[in-house]
């Protein structure tokens, strides 16, 4: 259906961004965004060229995972990005890319929606999409920064993927109608535009105290792993470098990185 | 001078193999380690001899390979190890000819996929690390034999 497909003269329409957006490629399908993103950067690709495909025959999610969503149902994407960022703060590339997309679908559909930290994007703790972020380093050149989002848009119930850890929807289902995938694209560029420009100017904290407002994970029982042992205890908060500090069941206070993974969560 | 770095290539062979003795000869330089406990290694160094030996410990690879150069390919930074992308096969395998620009695996840091580039030329031999296995900045990856004049 012809309805159902992003329409690439009506996303750069009305589009004022500064970066985001520079150049942009729609694909009917290709083995993942991410692919696209890495020939191109080989053939110099300019910072903010985005790539959109209506289908991915190997999406990748993270930890090895994939990511599957049936043609034109789901708004697939991958935006390169040259940050001059110390390796250090990387992270908080993530932390700009959840952020915008939490604002976009709270500002266009009102959604309750949250972010499983640090950077799946959650209604009533049902998945709707996450990011992935890739790095490529040229030698003697700044990180390359590969920016991976998908979304579960138009999929009905029984289109979703089965997680075994997790519950599925899509916007489509929480919305209980169809979505315009172009006008999702169009807002989440821009929106995406504006908080990449906040990174760039380095207000850091900014970022992290709006990724910490939308976190959903606060107060939550959790299973942490750092360091091949396992912890389990409740959220208690997010520092401005991004660590989650947990009430062990012990009773005392530990401090996690960003990289220490949430193995599951208990009690819901 | 090429001994006393020999010496230091060996002690790091013997660290990371578990081993107690070793006994290396090369162009006419005779190299013997022995440690008796973890803290101490005795060093002996002869000009003329004979015949390179493994005491203990045997690994196959030095054995049969000592007179090529070894090099490892080390963690960039601390992270979870994948030897593929998702769904794809592994970048590389034993027998595989990188150079600095290949990429050999992913390093997952900061829930940021990192893409680590060999960075040195040669032929891989080993791959040390477990798919998924947490690692350390420094910790060796691979080991990569480097390619001869020639081959």
């Amino acid at each position: 259906m012809n309805s159902d497909r992003l329409l690439l003269d009506k996303i750069k329409k009305n589009l004022r961004t500064r970066v985001i957006g520079r150049e942009i490629i729609t694909l009917e399908h290709t083995t993942s965004t991410m692919d696209i993103a890495k020939q191109m950067l080989s053939n110099s690709a300019k910072e903010g060229a985005v790539i959109f495909s209506e289908r991915q025959t190997k999406g990748r999610g993270r930890s090895g995972k994939t990511w599957v969503c049936p043609k034109s149902k789901g708004l697939l994407l991958t935006i390169i990005l040259k940050p001059a960022i110390p390796p250090e703060k990387s992270y908080l590339l993530i932390g700009f890319s959840a952020v915008a997309a939490v604002k976009t679908i709270r500002d266009m559909f009102k959604l309750p929606i949250e972010i499983d930290w640090p950077n799946d994007l959650v209604i009533n703790k049902k998945k709707l999409g996450g990011i992935l972020i890739e790095t490529q380093k040229e030698t003697g050149k700044d990180t390359n920064y590969i920016v991976g989002i998908g979304i579960n848009v138009n999929l009905n119930k029984q289109e979703l993927p089965k997680h075994v850890d997790k519950q599925v929807t899509s916007l489509a289902i929480e919305k209980e109608t169809f979505i315009d995938r172009t006008k999702l694209a169009r807002a989440l560029l821009q929106n995406l535009d504006s908080w990449y420009l906040i990174l760039k100017e380095e207000r850091y904290e900014y970022i992290v105290e709006k990724w910490r407002e939308f976190c959903a994970n606060v107060g939550r029982k959790m299973i942490i792993r750092k360091n091949n042992q396992e912890y389990s205890g409740s959220l208690v908060e997010i520092s401005n470098s991004g660590e989650l500090m947990l009430l062990l069941d012990n009773g005392c206070r530990k401090t996690f990185r960003i990289e220490h993974t949430i193995v599951k969560y208990l009690n819901e | 001078m090429e001994v006393i770095k020999k010496v230091k290539d060996l002690i790091s062979l013997m660290n990371e193999n578990n081993l107690t003795e070793i006994e290396v000869e090369e162009e006419g330089t005779k190299i013997r380690l022995k440690r008796n406990n973890l803290d101490s290694v005795q060093t002996s160094i002869q000009l003329p001899s004979i015949k390179a030996s493994l005491q203990e410990g045997s690994n196959k690879y030095l054995t049969s390979k000592q007179d090529k150069e070894l090099s490892e390919i080390v963690a960039p930074m601390v992270g979870t190890f994948y030897s593929s992308a998702p769904g794809a096969d592994p970048y590389v395998n034993i027998g595989d000819t990188v150079d600095e620009e290949t990429v050999v695996c992913i390093i997952e840091a900061m829930k940021i996929m990192n893409e680590v580039k060999a960075e040195t030329e040669g032929k891989i031999v080993e791959v040390i690390v477990e798919n998924g296995a947490a690692v350390e900045f420094g910790q060796p990856l691979f080991r990569v034999e480097a390619s001869e004049e020639g081959e």
